[in-house]
């Protein structure tokens, strides 16, 4: 990848394409389907986004607008710095251009004039948004008109129960279709979670009167410091599509523990914080769930290949074979393309964010538990 | 949200997304006769482990091969997993995920016509049913000797292995049968009337690898969704469609079946009429199964047979010789591996028929089929009217004709030619081309068809199977050729050299015309 730094903003094209000419005498075809502009103004979270750029574009390349605020030095001027990404070498070469713009933040009112031209035509664009969608104002209410979905990070969050609020009254305010990072992210579980629990007395286990503990992994990084919003979504989501009611919810940090009741029937969730180095924070490891009668069900990822996910499923009359199933999309980025190809948001969505706005959920502030 | 046990109505899984997945497999056993053949080791067991390693297949699955030759479970595992890592998209096999998938694969020893080994299949499922959580549900893979197909399904009915469609308990039972469907009309009308004994059409999956293509069931969405495209899709715009099937390769190890079959049987009257229908259907209703190929069956149905007094205008056959594939010399189809010296079988196909309906009326379709061609290709190629009017006419000659050609394999894609002018103070014109890649975007590791096809059966979506009234009408069309070449036994061959392009009678078949065939 090449890159130029300090480009003039009317000589953006005219550089990209001069960078390109310049690059290897190869066979070379520049690529795009799609126009993706991200936004963030956590300067710790760059590498987050590149991380997750690098690993769809080589399936999906595109026109990158990487838009990087600076709330430490606001008055920071605009820079524009260009790049050809080489996404593939082989018979041929194929390239997709990166522009990104850094600026302090009283100058990011002048971002949304220098995108526009800098959108292909006729291609569909795409947000990725490290900031709260519904409260932001400097950019994206002047280019969401453009765009057909925006995909945003509830990373930020630090209060869920008012970010879902705020989410279900405001989400029908933005003019485009919207898609939160983390529900992409547990895609592959709610799969496996209506797999395993495919029939009328599967179901009837959760809601006999059950004891769950979902495990996730709570190894924090300066990118990933809310670890558990993704069992938090999980077991709201679970609560929400089984028809649960909240009657208690303790959430300390060491040990979130939630009641609920369905029938009369008590159901308790709690989540288990472990740490492990080879997973990404904040993924789901296990869920075990306990009922009344005496049945137990286990789905763990297998530590071997996690991407596989073992379930075993036992009774005091019945032990049935464990199986095992795949998790899909296990890397971000994936997660990321597929929901902005192929999905729209389901009720599901909404209804776990319902869900959500029940309860106060005490999110550690940066992500720290003391 | 109601989630009642004692509920008459289907269950909806509350956990369930309906919108993300547009097809789920269902629970299931697939069984696969003829398990120790080449197709199991190559495509079949490559596109289960494939589709276990995408999560695709079913959370309850099992798989049982069932042959003659003596094996145990483990021997056909070791095999299955030789095949797999030399035969799949994706090498080397993951060994964690081997370890799994290949507890689901079992072995069954039996005849085809032994009652007991039958008996025992219907044990060994129920046994497996209880282990598996496979509800009942079972999928038949016929990749036999079609001579066994009748066999089988009626021995798998006689053991109740086959349910009634709308069976009372749930259960379903669907048979996958491989190509060909039939020899002939007379036989593929006596296979179908067989098969009716004791199957519905909608548990039939009469399968055509051609269609779990990406850039096949890509034809769909080209057409229809790119209006732009179809408003010349007609007689008013379009000149002829060429359809070019080649391979380089010759008939390999396939001597015996290959004498049995020829070009027309193995691949015209099946792939190169699913392709021909796909180009030339009218707007399904819907994209639901039924719509899609009722749609393809009245293009079949609308071909204008051919005149048998002068099959031969239309209709051309050839049989390589000897001659240089990649430099390296090839010998003549005489004298591959169990042919015979004297074979008057067909390795090369070319015809022109016409579509009698309001779009296509005299708009010619020209179609090749050969063996040990310079290259292997498969495309479809619309060629446009030329433009009206001498204003770009230079030196006598007319500009090229636009030509849109949708490459099917290898190099997936779509180009379009058209005319530009050539920077400069004349007014010269030369043809370029937009050219779309499918790899240069998505990759080039797509699913493979089988994989596509196996799991389309157990969630039970038929859209990409052919359906009995479709091959049968494809019979109806070529059956008399077949019938005319017993009888008119007059082709002098072997008539074009490997890699070259056919006989010199395909070329003046076209050139009447005033037509060539492209270099695809």
């Amino acid at each position: 990848m090449q890159t130029l730094e300090h480009v003039p903003v009317a000589s953006i094209e005219s550089e990209l394409s001069t960078l390109w000419d310049s690059q290897l005498d190869a066979k070379k075809i520049k690529a795009c389907l799609f126009n993706l502009v991200i936004y963030t103004k956590d300067l710790r979270r760059i590498p987050f986004f590149e991380e997750i750029i690098h690993s769809f574009i080589e399936k999906y390349p595109c026109r990158i607008l990487f838009i990087q605020g600076n709330d430490q030095d606001k008055d920071a001027p605009i820079n524009v710095k260009i790049s050809n990404v080489i996404v593939y070498e082989g018979d041929a070469v194929i390239g997709c251009d990166q522009i990104v713009l850094e600026s302090g933040s009283n100058h990011l009112h002048r971002i949304p004039f220098i995108i526009l031209p800098h959108i292909v035509p006729d291609l569909p664009l795409y947000f990725l948004w490290g900031e709260n969608p519904a409260t932001e104002t400097s950019i994206l209410p002047y280019l969401q008109e453009y765009g057909q979905k925006l995909i945003f990070d509830s990373e930020w969050t630090e209060d869920l129960q008012g970010f879902s609020k705020k989410v279900l009254t405001q989400i029908d305010r933005l003019k485009i279709e919207v898609v939160d990072f983390n529900w992409a992210i547990l895609s592959g579980w709610r799969k496996v979670m209506a797999q395993t629990f495919d029939s009328p007395e599967k179901i009837q286990l959760l809601n006999q009167g059950a004891t769950i503990y979902i495990c996730y992994n709570n190894k924090k990084t300066d990118l990933i410091l809310h670890t558990e919003i993704n069992a938090l979504y999980l077991q709201a989501w679970l609560a929400a599509q089984l028809g649960w009611n909240v009657e208690t919810a303790e959430c300390q940090i060491s040990n979130p523990h939630i009641q609920y009741s369905c029938k009369k029937q008590l159901i308790e969730v709690k989540l288990v914080p472990q740490e492990y180095e080879s997973s990404p924070p904040g993924d789901i490891l296990s869920i075990e769930i306990y009922t009344q009668e005496g049945c137990s069900i286990e789905i763990a990822r297998k530590k071997e290949n996690p991407s596989q996910v073992y379930i075993h499923i036992a009774s005091p009359e019945k032990c049935e074979l464990p199986f095992t199933l795949t998790l899909p999309n296990l890397e971000r980025g994936f997660n990321f393309i597929n929901e902005v190809f192929y999905h729209s948001p389901t009720e599901h969505y909404h209804n776990m964010l319902t869900m959500l706005s029940q309860t106060r959920w005490n999110i550690c502030p940066g992500g720290k538990n003391d | 949200m109601s989630n009642s046990s004692n509920s008459s109505l289907p269950f909806k899984n509350p956990l369930e997304e309906s919108s993300r997945s547009s097809k789920i497999a269902e629970p299931c056993i697939l069984v696969i006769f003829g398990a120790t053949g080449d197709l199991t080791a190559r495509k079949l067991v490559p596109a289960l482990y494939n589709l276990a390693r995408d999560g695709q297949l079913p959370s309850h699955f099992a798989c049982v091969g069932f042959a003659r030759r003596v094996k145990t479970n483990e021997q056909f595992r070791e095999e299955m997993e030789e095949a797999v890592n030399q035969f799949s998209r994706v090498k080397p096999v993951d060994k964690n995920l081997w370890k799994n998938f290949s507890s689901q694969l079992f072995y069954h020893r039996s005849e085809f016509d032994d009652d007991e080994g039958y008996d025992q299949l219907r044990a060994m499922l129920a046994n497996l049913d209880s282990q598996f959580g496979t509800k009942g549900n079972r999928v038949f893979y016929l990749s036999t000797q079609p001579s066994f197909f009748p066999l089988i399904i009626e021995k798998l009915k006689q053991h109740q292995l086959i349910y009634p469609e709308n069976n009372p308990s749930g259960s379903w039972s669907r048979i996958i049968i491989e190509k060909p469907f039939g020899h002939d009309l007379n036989s593929a009308v006596a296979l179908q009337q067989e098969i009716s004994k004791h199957l519905s059409e909608n548990q039939v999956y009469r399968i055509d690898h051609y269609l779990g293509k990406e850039t096949v069931q890509n034809l769909l969405v080209f057409r229809f969704a790119n209006p732009i495209f179809e408003s010349l899709w007609n007689n008013h715009h379009i000149s002829h469609v060429q359809i070019t099937m080649a391979e380089e390769i010759g008939i390999g190890t396939r001597g015996l079946f290959f004498e049995e079959a020829g070009m027309l049987r193995d691949i015209v009257q099946n792939h190169m009429m699913q392709l021909l229908s796909l180009v030339a259907m009218e707007p399904p209703t819907s994209l639901k199964a039924e719509a899609i190929r009722s749609e393809k069956v009245k293009v079949i149905e609308s071909i204008r047979p051919f005149p048998m007094d002068n099959f031969n205008q239309f209709f051309v056959r050839g049989q390589y010789g000897k001659g240089y594939i990649n430099g390296q010399e090839v010998p003549e189809y005489r004298k591959e591996n169990n042919v015979s010296p004297t074979s008057k079988v067909e390795t090369y196909v070319a015809m022109e028929l016409f579509i009698d309906n309001w779009r296509w009326s005299g708009v010619p379709f020209y179609l090749r089929a050969g063996k040990r061609m310079p290259k292997r290709v498969t495309e479809i190629a619309i060629t446009f009217h030329h433009a009206p009017g001498f204003l770009f006419k230079s030196q006598g000659k007319q500009m090229e004709q636009n030509i849109l050609v949708i490459r099917i394999q290898p190099d997936e894609g779509i180009s379009l030619k058209m005319n530009c002018k050539v920077p400069g103070l004349t007014n010269q014109i030369q043809p370029v081309k937009m050219d779309f890649r499918y790899w240069s975007y998505f990759g080039s590791t797509p699913p493979e068809a089988y994989e596509r096809l196996i799991c389309d059966c157990m969630a039970g979506d038929n859209t990409l199977f052919a359906r009995a009234d479709e091959v049968i009408a494809s019979w109806r069309l070529f059956t008399p050729i077949l019938e005319q070449w017993q009888i008119r036994d007059v082709d002098q061959f072997p008539n074009y050299e490997s890699g070259t392009w056919g006989p010199q009678e395909a070329e003046s078949l076209i050139e009447r015309e005033g037509r060539h065939w492209r270099l695809p």
